[in-house]
């Protein structure tokens, strides 16, 4: 299918959806680019999957508009879907039929792309053995499963991607080549819109990351953007004890002992250099923070 | 169709069990038929049985054609299509009970999909098991029914097969309806079931107890009417009319309701 030229691949606007008084999600409004793998965080009951079954028609939102390359995810639902490979959370599969054949009808649903070479190379990266491809699903493990759930959403090659927590359930190697796999996807320009717990994974992968938390998004910005709100921490070791003398701003003093210093350091290390180079500094370290650290206020109920 | 074949090869056991059961029931009949008449206890039951019984049932018990016949009104032949029709139309449910419907509709598929298709499948089945029931009484009288005895009229058996499939569908409607607003196919199979079998009843009821009579209109198998065929009347068009507009008024409401519900 043809997509219009330009635009984001995802644009949500004021999105709601609530069931009774209870308001999965509230107002969500925000882009994902073309090209880019963005990570969509929350807590479990946030509103990540709610958002993602709205993208896909699959939920009627009560307020807002949610688009796939320009095209509404209601109003022109199939030309939407039409772009997309999608890795529920929880797959479906049906226990009897083999893995083969839930490939092999997924290509049909998609509108008859079968490209057998592509799907045996996936399986193959994926490391899941052409011989289990022809077992029975209820021989699969969840590894297995999740597995095959990655090569059914993309054996199509489509514009964009929405996996809904990709990498559980499988092991380190192979996490590693969805890495990789994404990354090339990526650099042949599709999209990927990704839910995970796994922090690890959104850091290494994602270009951006929104955070929802009870339905409404609190962050959205880059990787390394979300990790200077944190901030650097600078521990400084002296040769003898030093007392505590005041800080330059947006430096304040998190752990101290007699011969030793925490510093939390918001913006530009710069300044706290001069002060340094007037005590008996031993050793300096400087710790990245780390997105974990970052989300884990954003997460909270109590806004940072 | 990818859907609909899918769905077959699932469902190819149950399928091919049912077929076998009702194409084995419709040789058990023929060849239960052929002992009676070899050893004269038709006539001895004739005899027995007194004018009103005979006239009641149209020769049912008392004849060769009559046991026949009977295995398309057999209440264990009407309650188990019944029940796979109630299976299969459950789907919709089924998949959303199971998250299939996540990875289903993810593919540029139109909302009414799911339930059209197993639309169609009731309708498929439907036929096919006819199919097997006739060519079951077809080749089992062929093979086994003795020179003596008087066969059944293959319009008769046809009308009868025909107003079976109908009460079938008519089931069918009714649970793809309910499915289509349902999450859960134990839920849907339950309720379907239970009321099949009220419905039966009051039909069964209605047909002896005149105070009842009014009430059991209400029910799908007060439109299907086999002792009436059997007696030599033509298929009537009001359960034939009745039954697949029921049929048909299930399949409509699905389609509405599926279309506006979230999955």
């Amino acid at each position: 299918m043809t997509l219009p030229a330009d635009g984001p691949a995802i644009a949500i606007r004021d999105l709601a959806k609530s069931y009774g008084q209870v308001h999965a999600v509230r107002g969500v409004t925000f882009d994902v680019q073309r090209g880019e793998i963005f990570g969509f965080l929350g807590l479990n009951g946030a509103g990540k999957t709610t958002t993602i079954r709205i993208l896909l028609d699959l939920l009627r939102p009560s307020r807002g508009q949610a688009q796939l390359f320009g095209f509404d995810c209601q109003r022109q639902s199939r030309l939407a879907r039409a772009t997309v490979g999608y890795m529920p959370g929880e797959l479906g599969f049906y226990s009897d039929t083999t893995g083969l054949e839930v490939l092999d009808l997924m290509a049909r649903l998609s509108g008859g792309v079968d490209d057998s070479a592509r799907r045996l190379q996936l399986a193959d990266r994926l490391e899941l053995a052409r011989a289990d491809l022809r077992r029975p699903l209820r021989a699969y493990s969840t590894g297995m499963k999740r597995k095959l759930g990655l090569i059914q959403a993309l054996q199509a090659d489509p514009p964009l991607l929405i996996l809904d927590e990709p990498t559980e359930g499988l092991d380190p190697l192979v996490q590693r080549a969805l890495h990789e796999l994404l990354f090339e996807l990526r650099a042949r320009g599709r999209t990927v819109f990704m839910s995970s717990h796994v922090l690890s994974d959104v850091e290494r992968l994602c270009d951006r990351i929104g955070v929802i938390r009870d339905g409404e998004i609190v962050l959205l910005s880059t990787v390394e953007e979300a990790k200077r709100r944190s901030g650097r921490t600078v521990r400084v070791q002296f040769t003898r004890p030093v007392d505590a003398m005041p800080l330059p701003a947006g430096m304040s003093l998190v752990g101290q002992t007699p011969d030793r210093w925490s510093v939390r350091v918001e913006h530009d290390i710069g300044e706290l250099l001069p002060l340094l180079g007037s005590l008996p500094v031993r050793d300096l370290d400087i710790l990245e923070p780390a997105l974990e650290d970052v989300l884990r206020s954003f997460y909270r109920t109590d806004r940072p | 169709m990818t859907l609909v074949s899918h769905s077959l090869r699932r469902w190819r056991g149950l399928f091919g069990a049912t077929a076998l059961v009702l194409v084995a029931f419709q040789f058990f009949m023929v060849l239960a038929a052929r002992r009676l008449e070899l050893s004269g206890q038709f006539q001895l039951l004739e005899a027995m049985l007194p004018a009103f019984m005979t006239q009641a049932s149209n020769m049912m018990a008392a004849s060769f054609t009559g046991f026949v016949l009977f295995g398309y009104s057999h209440p264990l032949v009407q309650l188990f299509l019944v029940a796979t029709a109630i299976g299969l139309g459950s789907e919709p449910a089924a998949e959303i009970d199971t998250k299939f419907v996540d990875l289903l509709m993810s593919r540029p598929l139109p909302r009414a999909t799911p339930i059209n298709r197993t639309l169609l499948l009731l309708i498929l089945t439907t036929i096919g098991a006819m199919v097997f029931m006739l060519a079951a009484t077809w080749s089992s009288l062929r093979l086994l029914a003795p020179a003596s005895a008087r066969q059944p009229q293959p319009v008769v058996v046809v009308s009868l097969a025909s107003n079976l499939a109908c009460l079938v569908l008519a089931w069918g409607g009714i649970t793809v309806a309910l499915a289509a607003v349902s999450r859960r196919r134990a839920t849907v199979a339950g309720a379907c079931g239970l009321l099949a079998f009220s419905m039966f009843v009051l039909d069964y009821v209605g047909r002896f107890w005149d105070a009842v009579t009014p009430i059991a209109r209400l029910s799908p198998f007060h439109y299907f009417d086999p002792f009436e065929i059997m007696g030599g009347q033509a298929l009537s068009t009001t359960n034939v009319v009745t039954l697949l507009g029921i049929f048909v008024a299930g399949a409509v409401i699905a389609n509405i309701a599926y279309a506006r519900r979230d999955l």
